[in-house]
Parts: structure tokens; C-alpha cells; sequence
């Protein structure tokens, strides 16, 4: 029946966008899976979510949209752990599939794997390259990436002590 | 917890009655005057034919006939006059209540525990309560039916003495008419109440997402991601329930209605019929004259409408009661007990957690287990961990936001529970995840208390936390407005310097042990190091924990606590964590790999 067959095609799309993002194996531990009700207020036994899983399901939220080709982050992982941060970086690739994307971030390891970095100052493009060539220029980019890695610069130091 | 339980509508009855007694008796004799008023004009109106008629067959000259109407009229005046000073009068203590009821449910809000604000079960009373009295006018519904039922009772009872002068078993039989009448009505309002508790959680649910759909901050998901869509389709949805359930009601009501007008009309006819047998003499003993025959064929019209009205604001009451059960639920919540400590807060030298065990209310997974820790003073911990690991919770827990299912939280070695509230919290300072600032004048939100009587030591913070220069830079500087949405001349700062603000807020309050939850999430990479760089300085003789998703933070941090779901892992300095693998090593080196690159790692 083509209904149903539809309605587990997009039950396999949610589940892979929720895979994606690593939150999957939280709403399929939950009673009623990607049915649970978001939120108490309306539902007494909807899920409420923390902040790093709601950040993951925004994140998949926006993947879902496949139709979509241009995709805007705006501080995406700013409330994940180190290790959910890396899980979405690592496969950022994958995630977008061909989209452009636009990424807002404090965390410059973000810009490693984005093709160009526009650095904005006072309202005007400042700089605009890769990370390779921003850091060549030893800019205002450049300073604030040397400013972030510091400490954990520091801590190589100290490891191979 | 006895919090949420649901109470009959006795029970709501009364407490209100309690909260009106407390809060403005006045409105109760406004009530009482009000029937004595609606009453009187009842029957006055009812009396004006037989005064008329009889004043024509006794043959009445016309001056003392125009003497009669004048005085009518007069009376009529009066009697309106009176009902419209009472009306604007009843209206004012309505609303003045109203105001008063909204003024003791937020005062009841700031005296219960912080635990029932982070409870679902208790947020929903508050929101259905709140709902009911500000959205829905329960408040202003109760006293206007209650009005008109004790107008309704009141008319009743002066018409039933009347009647009963004119004959008994007349009495008798209007009563017993109207008695079917009202069982009539008494069954279809029974079961028009079923009807309304089907409708009660749409119209909440309804509330909720069309007050939602006018949200600013939901605009650009609206547009962007279309969320709208699901809004409408719900908002629509529930328009289609609602209308469901209205029309419903509004059949049954339109068949009882009908069918008590037919009882009606035959009342009006065995009245007429009754009343015609005496004005012609038949059978009766004494006949009765042309005015009282109008006159009680009108009574016995009021006695019907009467017995109807007060049957209608008697279910309108009830309705009003089950709209506020959530307020006198949550009214009903008690008190804060944790300001009972009355101990006296020495100088901090010591927090610890002895086996804590905590779940939030409502949840089955505990949070945190058996965590166990020291801080001593003058130590910078930082507490990591991975999202939902207890972090924040562990915060909350010295807060006195809420107490440990089992185990102990010390403070110089005795339970934080012991200390006087008020004491307790003047030794602590916190820059919390989702801080706040307020439309008053940055000083008023940087100094509260009014602590500081020299400027220049707020400046001096505020530069220490690197946003001195800017709070110069405004017009008003430290006088300038926050907040662009009550004042057009606020200044604007960006989510950076507000949270550079927040740390100098928590660094302005002196306190022993400083709590820093993600006090650096919205800062640029410079802006963090600056940060960091002076921590040393901003925590220079104070106890410091510090909450961070940022690696960086802890490696000058002189212990490090590890958390991983709910369990301590560990607790040491950085440098002995990143000597073995563990969850701390994964993170660090992980965040680390990511700016610096794969061959970091390795």
C-alpha cells in the first residue's frame, strides 16, 4: 500500500537524520519513539529535552529539510560537549550531501573543514580566504585562532614532557 | 509532595472564599446589595400594572393619578440608579480583585520552593490557574453569576410569599411545574458539564499554541523552516474540536430551552386560567379584583424566570469553580520550608557532597548518584563532563534550588539545610547558564543590592572583565538604561558583552565561592582568552567552580571533577588526568584535534 510504504520512507528519513546528529538512540529509547510529544505543557508525558539534545535535534531538523540546498548554522554546537561537537564535525560532509552552508561559530575548529572563511569586523569583511591562507596573512584571524588553541597548545607542551 | 492534587469543588469554594476574605471582604457586601437590588426591582415592576389598574377602578381623580405615575416613575429611577452605581461598583471590586488574586499568586510563587517551579505538574496548575484568571475572567464569571443566583434566590423567595397570599394551591401547582422544569434543566446542565470538561483541555491546548503563534522569537523558524504549518494545522484542528463540542452544547441547550419555554407558557396559561376563575368569582370565595390578577399572573412569570436563572448562574458558578481548581491547587502548595534554617554562615572553608543522590520531580532517572567530593577554599575546580552528565544539577543543588534525595551537602562540615537562607546566599555568586538583565539602569542590574556607593569600583570590575571601555563609551555610562523594549534610549550590547556584564555582575556580589555555568559560551575566541587570562584576577581569593564544554577552561583550573552520568569519575588536576585515558583525556585531546589537527591526537 503505497500510504504506508510513503509514511516509512519518511519514518527511515527522520531516523537517519536523527542518526546523523546522534540523538537517535535517545528517541528510540523513548515509549512511543519519533511519536513522542515534544514538551510537557500540552502532553503530560511528552519528552523534554536538555539543552545539547535540543541542539541535535534542531541540527536534524534542518537536515530533514532535503530539499533544501543552502543551510545557515548559526552557533550550532555551541551547548555540546567536546564530543558531540567532534561526532558533528567529523561527519559535516556528510551531513550537508552537496549543500552550501553557511556556518556562524566562535569555536574556529569549525573552520577547518568550511571551504572559506569571511571574517567580519565592525561590519565589514575584514578577511576572507581558507584557514591555511588567513593564517599565512597572520591577521586578526590568525590571532584569534593562535588566542583559542593556546591552552590546548599548552597541554602538548606539557604532554610530551 | 502533596502538590497537584486535585480538589473538589467544595473545596475550591471555600479556599476562595478564604483568599476574598483575606484579600477584600467589601466585594462580598457589594454581592449582597446587589440581589437585595435586582430582587426589588423584580417585584416592583411586576407590582406597576396592579397599582395602575387598581388606582383606575377605585376611580381615581387625574391629579391624584398623575401623582401615582410620577411616584412609579420615581421609584423606577431610583431603583435603576441604584443598579447602575451598583453595577460600575461591582464591576471596579470585580476587577480590583481580580488584581488582588494575580498579586497573591505571584507572591505565593516567590514563597515555595524552587523545586515546584522546575515541576511540570506544578507549572501546570500555574499556566490552567493563570489561564483562568487572566484569559478566561473565572474570577469575574464567579461573582457575576453568582450575583445573578443569589438575585435569582432572593426574587424567588419574595415572590413565593406573595403568591402564597394570593393562594396557596396556585403555589403548589407553578411549583410544581417549575420543579419539572428545573429537573428538565437539572439533567441537560449535568450533562452539559460533561460537555464542557471535554472542552476545557482544547480550549488550554488552543490557548497555549495561539498565544504561541504571536511570539516573536518564533518568527524566523516560521518562516524559514515552516513551522507555521504545524501551528496552523494544530491551531485548526482544535478550532474544528472546540466547534465539535459547542455545537453539542448549544443543541441541548436549545432543546431544553425550547421545552422549559413550553412549560412556561403552560404555567402563564394555568396561571391566567386560575387567576380568571377569581376575578369572576367562581367557585372561589372572594373574588379578586383586575390589578392583582395582572399582578400575579406577572409574579408567576417571575417565579418561573427566576427558578430558571438561578438554576443557570448556579452551573455558571460551578463552571467558574472547575476553571480556578488548578489556582487553589497551587495556592494550596506550601510554604518554603528551607528558609527554617536558622544557623548562623561562618566564613567559607569547606563545600562538600556526601553520597548525593538527586532526581528531578517527575523524572525516574536519577541525575546524579552517590557523588561524593571536597572543595576546599581558595580551590578553582572545574566540573566536566558530557551533555546531561549532572553538571548544572550539581549547581542547583548548592543553590538550595533544590534538595538531595539522599545524602548530604556540607558546608564547613554541617548540612547546607541548617544555615539561615538569607546568609547562605549572601556567600554565594553565580553567573548562570541562561542569565538575565533587566530594563533598569546598568548600575541598578550590577548592583541591586546598592552595595557599591563609588562608581569607580563598579568600573573597576566591569574593566577587569573587559567591558569597562564600552560601558564608558554609552552616553549615560553606568546610568544608561538596558533593554530597548520599555526604553527607546536603552543601550544595545551585544550577547558577548552581555555576558561579559553577567561575569561582572557575579564578581560585583562579594562572595566566598563564585559559580561560573558556561560563562564564556557567547564569547569571540579573543574575548574568551581575555576571559581567561584573567581569572586568575576575577576569582583572585575566592572558591570558584567553573562549568565548561570548553577544554581550555579547566587546564587552569586547580582540580578538575568529572562526571559521567551522574557518577564522579574522577577528581584531580589536569596534568595527572591527561597521564591515563579517560573520559577527561577523550574531551581534551578531542577539542584539541579539532583546532590543531589530527596529528595532535595521535
Amino acid at each position: 500500500m503505497w500510504p504506508v510504504a510513503w509514511r516509512d520512507l519518511i519514518a527511515s528519513w527522520v531516523q537517519h537524520c536523527l542518526e546523523q546528529v546522534g540523538l537517535w538512540e535517545k528517541v528510540a529509547s523513548l515509549p512511543q519513539g519519533m511519536d513522542t510529544q515534544v514538551l510537557k505543557i500540552v502532553v503530560p508525558d511528552g519528552v523534554v529535552f536538555s539543552g545539547g539534545e535540543n541542539q541535535k535535534l534542531m541540527i536534524a531538523r534542518a537536515l530533514y529539510r532535503t530539499h533544501a540546498r543552502i543551510m545557515i548554522m548559526d552557533e550550532p554546537t555551541a551547548a555540546l560537549d567536546a564530543l558531540a561537537e567532534a561526532k558533528i564535525y567529523e561527519e559535516f560532509d556528510q551531513l550537508l550531501d552537496n549543500r552550501t552552508a553557511i556556518f556562524i561559530s566562535h569555536r574556529l575548529a569549525s573552520t577547518r573543514f568550511c571551504d572559506e572563511i569571511m571574517l567580519l569586523n565592525g561590519g565589514t569583511i575584514a578577511e576572507r580566504g581558507t584557514h591555511e591562507e588567513l593564517m599565512a596573512r597572520n591577521g586578526l584571524y590568525a590571532e584569534m585562532f593562535r588566542e583559542q588553541s593556546k591552552y590546548y597548545r599548552l597541554q602538548e607542551v606539557g604532554a610530551n614532557d | 509532595m502533596t502538590e497537584g492534587k486535585q480538589l473538589t469543588k467544595g473545596q475550591v469554594f471555600a479556599s476562595f472564599l478564604r483568599l476574598i476574605w483575606q484579600l477584600q471582604p467589601m466585594i462580598l457586601f457589594w454581592l449582597v446589595l446587589g440581589s437585595l437590588i435586582g430582587a426589588l426591582q423584580v417585584v416592583f415592576t411586576a407590582a406597576i400594572p396592579k397599582l395602575l389598574i387598581d388606582a383606575y377602578q377605585q376611580g381615581y381623580e387625574a391629579n391624584r393619578f398623575l401623582q401615582l405615575i410620577g411616584a412609579i416613575v420615581l421609584g423606577k429611577l431610583i431603583l435603576l440608579q441604584l443598579s447602575k452605581v451598583h453595577a460600575s461598583r461591582q464591576e471596579l471590586q470585580n476587577v480590583l480583585l481580580n488584581e488582588r488574586v494575580v498579586l497573591a499568586l505571584a507572591e505565593k510563587i516567590s514563597r515555595i520552593d524552587y523545586a515546584n517551579l522546575e515541576d511540570p505538574r506544578v507549572l501546570d496548575l500555574k499556566e490552567r490557574g493563570e489561564f483562568a484568571l487572566v484569559n478566561y475572567g473565572a474570577l469575574h464569571q464567579l461573582f457575576d453569576s453568582g450575583l445573578r443566583g443569589t438575585t435569582g434566590i432572593l426574587t424567588l423567595t419574595g415572590v413565593t410569599v406573595l403568591i402564597a397570599r394570593f393562594s396557596v394551591p396556585m403555589l403548589l401547582l407553578i411549583s410544581f411545574l417549575t420543579l419539572l422544569s428545573t429537573a428538565l434543566a437539572a439533567n441537560s446542565l449535568k450533562r452539559l458539564q460533561e460537555l464542557t470538561q471535554n472542552l476545557i483541555p482544547v480550549n488550554r491546548v488552543y490557548n497555549y499554541f495561539f498565544g504561541k503563534t504571536f511570539r516573536p522569537q518564533l518568527q524566523k523558524e516560521f518562516r524559514v523552516l515552516g513551522m507555521h504549518q504545524l501551528m496552523e494545522k494544530r491551531i485548526r484542528q482544535l478550532n474544528q474540536e472546540t466547534f465539535h463540542w459547542l455545537e453539542r452544547m448549544r443543541l441541548l441547550e436549545a432543546r431544553t430551552s425550547s421545552l422549559q419555554a413550553g412549560l412556561q407558557y403552560l404555567t402563564a396559561a394555568l396561571a391566567m386560567a386560575f387567576g380568571a376563575s377569581r376575578v369572576l368569582g367562581r367557585g372561589a370565595s372572594h373574588p379578586i379584583g383586575i390589578g392583582d390578577f395582572t399582578f400575579y399572573v406577572g409574579l408567576t412569570l417571575q417565579f418561573s424566570t427566576a427558578v430558571f436563572n438561578a438554576g443557570q448562574a448556579i452551573l455558571r458558578v460551578a463552571q467558574a469553580l472547575d476553571m480556578l481548581s488548578p489556582l487553589a491547587a497551587f495556592m494550596a502548595i506550601s510554604d518554603s520550608r528551607q528558609k527554617s534554617g536558622r544557623l548562623d554562615v561562618p566564613v567559607f572553608e569547606s563545600l562538600a557532597f556526601h553520597n548525593v543522590t538527586f532526581r528531578y520531580p517527575g523524572s525516574e532517572r536519577p541525575v546524579l548518584e552517590n557523588v561524593s567530593f571536597e572543595i576546599r577554599r581558595g580551590e578553582h575546580v572545574s566540573i566536566v563532563g558530557l551533555n546531561n552528565a549532572g553538571k548544572t544539577t550539581i549547581v542547583k543543588l548548592i543553590c538550595r534550588f533544590f534538595e538531595p534525595e539522599s545524602g548530604e551537602i556540607l558546608y564547613n562540615g554541617v548540612p547546607i539545610a541548617t544555615y539561615d537562607y538569607d546568609q547562605y546566599m549572601a556567600r554565594l555568586s553565580a553567573v548562570f547558564q541562561d542569565f538575565k538583565f533587566y530594563p533598569f539602569t546598568l548600575r541598578d542590574n550590577l548592583d541591586p543590592a546598592n552595595h557599591y556607593s563609588n562608581e569607580e569600583e563598579i568600573m573597576q570590575v566591569l574593566d577587569a572583565a573587559g567591558v569597562g571601555e564600552k560601558v564608558r563609551s554609552f552616553p549615560g555610562q553606568l546610568n544608561s538604561y538596558l533593554d530597548k523594549s520599555l526604553r527607546d534610549d536603552a543601550v544595545e550590547c551585544s550577547g558577548g558583552e552581555m555576558q561579559k556584564l553577567a561575569i561582572a555582575r557575579a564578581m560585583l556580589k562579594q562572595s566566598d565561592l563564585l559559580i561560573l555555568d558556561e560563562p564564556t559560551a557567547a564569547l569571540d575566541p579573543l574575548a574568551e582568552s581575555e576571559i581567561y587570562r584573567r581569572f586568575g584576577t576575577l576569582t583572585e581569593g575566592r572558591t570558584a567552580i567553573f562549568i565548561s564544554h570548553r577544554m581550555s577552561s579547566s587546564v587552569f583550573c586547580d582540580r578538575i571533577l568529572v562526571i559521567d552520568q551522574g557518577r564522579v569519575v574522577a577528581f584531580d588536576t589536569h596534568q595527572n588526568l591527561m597521564a591515563s585515558d579517560n573520559l577527561y583525556r577523550r574531551l581534551f585531546l578531542t577539542q584539541a584535534a579539532g583546532l590543531l589537527g589530527d596529528s595532535f591526537s595521535s
